[in-house]
């Protein structure tokens, strides 16, 4: 699988959000975005997401253009910063609702999902009471229950715990042993160097390569 | 969607407590008769009937309270993982609409038998021959109103946040209210009408608000008031085409219908053409 940027731009009110970025990502690899906050990270992953229009420049997956041969980019998993879930529905009943969308798995995909992020599928609290850490933990759930063949993940590890950031690492690397194209955004480049293939580097909405590994 | 059903309860008790007294108050009361109650009857174009419309609004106004984020809901703090699974948002905001349309269908026919329910268990309950089509009318009207009015307000929410659009769809309302309650002093006072300061027992008021039909024919409340309209349907003499105008129950249908179709078409470009490029904080809950 091939997802190929060409000249992708943004621009929101006259302001240049992304600025001609040409990327060539293959899956089985884990790509790394790394800069500082109000870069253009998050934009980036919801321009390659399908989510938000392009200014200019085109965005295909094997040969399909993006809002033109599909809306959203097909069999994604993602996590985007600040972005969070159902707050009156429970953790299982929030992936529940979202798994109905294109009914691929079950109950039982979706407990070894919360289970693999190390939260308790019965647990009744809503999503509202659930800590930063617990809620940033179902979120990364959502993203992997349906064993995407693309990954983005905007700053998976924000507000874990040691172990939690551990068990992200964990989680990126089996979905990259399963053959899935997987991109982190993160504001830490030493955290993300132990993981990624590659790493952009993003500032101001150019994006820069660090020599491969 | 089972979390949207619970609000059903809310017609079922305003239904009932509305006519929980005016059941042991009759001895026989017409099933018509409890279906043009509910349906605006007795509001008389005259702002000393404001009250009386505002409680008759009441249920309407607390439909749109409680659906108005059924579909806008998924455009808020969840919005990203629940669009990043939908390749194509035209295929499933259809569906949502019809959900919506069948909840105000739901809604309308709990609080019409409610009241039917009511009277029936605690007075007399009559049924005339009348009640059936102007039933189906009934229906038909309150559901189409409450459905598109509702969705302008999920889909009004996606451009401005929840609470504007409620704001917005609101003081349609209200204006719709407000022309509604002047009609009949405004169109009298434009006729340079004065009336008499003796009146015989035969004298008949002239009717000004034939010529108003223009201000009538679009305003909400006035095509709620199933009393206003002209076809009989067998209903009796007295209840319904109380002011005699050229006011027919199948033009309120079509005139709801084709705003419902418009709102329709504006929240499919609307959802389709909507970018996600900010993170919406709001929770989309009815009570949060």
């Amino acid at each position: 699988m091939k997802l190929v940027l060409k000249d992708v731009c943004k621009e929101i009110r006259k302001k240049t959000i992304l600025s001609h970025i040409d990327l060539e990502l293959e899956s089985g690899n884990v790509y790394a975005f790394v800069g500082e906050n109000g870069s253009g990270k998050t934009m980036l992953f919801r321009a390659i997401s399908g989510l938000m229009d392009l200014t200019s420049g085109s965005i295909t997956l094997d040969g399909k253009e993006l809002h033109k041969d599909f809306e959203v980019l097909p069999n994604l998993g993602l996590t985007i910063e600040n972005a969070g879930l159902y707050p009156e529905l429970t953790g299982m009943e929030n992936l529940r609702l979202l798994a109905r969308l294109n009914k691929k798995i079950g109950d039982e995909e979706i407990r070894e999902a919360i289970e693999r992020v190390g939260l308790d599928p019965k647990d009744r609290r809503t999503y509202r009471k659930y800590s930063l850490g617990m809620k940033q933990r179902i979120v990364v759930a959502q993203a992997i229950m349906e064993k995407p063949d693309i990954l983005l993940l905007d700053e998976p590890t924000n507000a874990l715990d040691e172990d939690g950031v551990d068990l992200v690492r964990k989680i990126i690397l089996e979905e990259k042993e399963r053959g899935a194209l997987v991109l982190i955004a993160d504001h830490n480049p030493e955290d993300i160097r132990l993981l990624a293939d590659k790493v952009f580097y993003i500032s101001r909405g150019v994006v820069s390569e660090e020599k491969e590994r | 969607m089972k979390y949207y059903f619970r609000f059903l309860i809310v017609p079922l008790l305003l239904g009932a407590v509305s006519f929980l007294l005016y059941a042991a108050r009759l001895p026989e009361v017409p099933a018509t008769t409890v279906l043009l109650n509910t349906a605006f009857q007795n509001t008389h174009l005259m702002p000393d009937d404001i009250p009386e419309i505002l409680t008759r609004f009441l249920p309407l106004l607390l439909f749109q309270i409680f659906y108005g984020t059924m579909i806008y809901r998924h455009f808020c703090t969840a919005s990203i993982y629940y669009f990043s699974r939908k390749t194509k948002r035209v295929r499933w905001f259809l569906p949502e609409c019809g959900i919506l349309f069948l909840y105000a269908l739901a809604y309308s026919a709990v609080l019409l038998f409610s009241g039917i329910g009511i009277v029936a268990a605690f007075g007399k309950l009559r049924w005339d021959p009348g009640f059936l089509p102007l039933m189906v009318y009934y229906l038909l009207i309150y559901s189409l109103f409450l459905f598109f009015t509702t969705l302008a307000i999920n889909i009004l929410s996606i451009l401005v946040t929840g609470s504007a659009a409620f704001i917005i769809v609101e003081a349609v309302n209200l204006i719709c209210i407000a022309v509604y309650s002047v009609l009949d002093p405004v169109s009298k006072k434009a006729a340079g009408y004065v009336a008499p300061s003796y009146v015989t027992p035969d004298y008949v008021e002239p009717n000004f608000l034939r010529d108003w039909m223009w201000a009538i024919r679009p305003n909400f409340i006035a095509n709620l008031n199933l009393s206003l309209h002209r076809d009989g349907l067998g209903v009796p003499e007295g209840l319904i085409n109380l002011k005699d105008l050229d006011f027919g129950l199948n033009g309120s249908i079509v005139y709801f219908l084709v705003l419902s179709v418009i709102v329709i078409v504006a929240g499919c470009l609307i959802v389709t053409k909507h970018s996600f490029i900010e993170s919406n904080k709001e929770t989309g809950g009815v009570f949060s």
